[in-house]
């Protein structure tokens, strides 16, 4: 019991994890030369099959379970925040030193946009019960929003306008 | 969100300030008894009920400490605690500034 305790408290630990998940998704990012070296291309993955997947099961109105909810929120801001090199920590913590990746995070950004990312995101800060998913909610907006990103400032905007019930961050 | 976590940070950092008068009432009887020459058993009594006072005054006013070592990824319920409230806020207010990033005009 003590040992599960530390588990949920060790630093080292936690990073592991981090470490393990970022795994994943490093993976998940590069299915396509994984899944055509294996299929020799006649059964090829592309990353974005794989988010639109993530989008549609995690949308709100599905009936997905909350932990995998998260899950799949998770790799989707990790797939922005893999770009700068050796940060395991969310978006919302880092300093100046993002910048040097920025071209490479705005590519990410972009296809994450332009897969409906952010309909999904403000979705479910505004109707997800859970706090847990709102919190990770946000942590997706702020790492597609990094930099100022116009497109993404463009869509969270529209979809701000079109909140009639005035749910999305009240 | 940021309502939530602004109303449960108020009343729990009033609530701390409470306290904080309560300690220094407490430590103050205490000093001023500490200073009497001879106590008579009643006045010690008192004495120990000051001390055992103070102790559980000081427990509360940890209970409303931010815990910056709180890992978020044990949070099960919605219940916030005042890290949480402190970072829920921090994600908000961090969302608002990079709406605005690059709209800035220079006057």
């Amino acid at each position: 019991m003590a040992y599960l305790k530390s588990v949920g408290t060790s630093d080292a630990l936690l990073v592991e994890y981090e470490r393990e998940f970022q795994d994943i998704v490093v993976y998940i990012i590069y299915i396509k030369n994984k899944s055509e070296a294996t299929f020799e291309g006649t059964n090829t993955l592309d990353v974005k099959d794989l988010i639109n997947s993530l989008i549609k099961i995690s949308g709100i109105e599905s009936d997905i379970h909350p932990d995998l909810r998260l899950v799949c929120l998770k790799v989707i801001r990790k797939v922005v925040e893999l770009e700068y090199i050796g940060a395991t920590d969310p978006a919302l913590d880092w300093d100046d030193e993002w910048e040097r990746y920025a071209e490479e995070i705005e590519k990410k950004q972009q296809m994450l946009i332009d897969l409906g990312v952010i309909d999904l995101v403000c979705d479910l800060i505004a109707e997800e019960e859970k706090r847990v998913i709102k919190e990770e909610g946000l942590l997706v907006a702020v790492a597609l929003l990094l930099g100022g990103n116009e497109d993404a400032q463009e869509k969270f905007q529209n979809y701000v306008n079109n909140d009639k019930s005035n749910k999305f961050l009240i | 969100m940021l309502t939530e976590a602004f109303d449960f940070l108020k009343e729990t950092q009033c609530g701390r300030n409470e306290l904080k008068q309560k300690l220094i009432a407490t430590e103050k009887k205490i000093e001023d008894m500490e200073s009497m020459s001879a106590l008579n058993k009643l006045q010690k009594k008192e004495l120990n009920k000051l001390r055992d006072a103070k102790k559980i005054i000081i427990e509360d006013i940890k209970a409303t400490d931010s815990d910056d070592n709180e890992n978020p990824a044990a949070y099960i319920t919605n219940d916030l605690s005042v890290y949480r409230a402190i970072r829920n806020s921090i994600s908000i207010l961090k969302y608002l500034q990079l709406m605005c990033e690059n709209h800035n005009f220079a006057s």
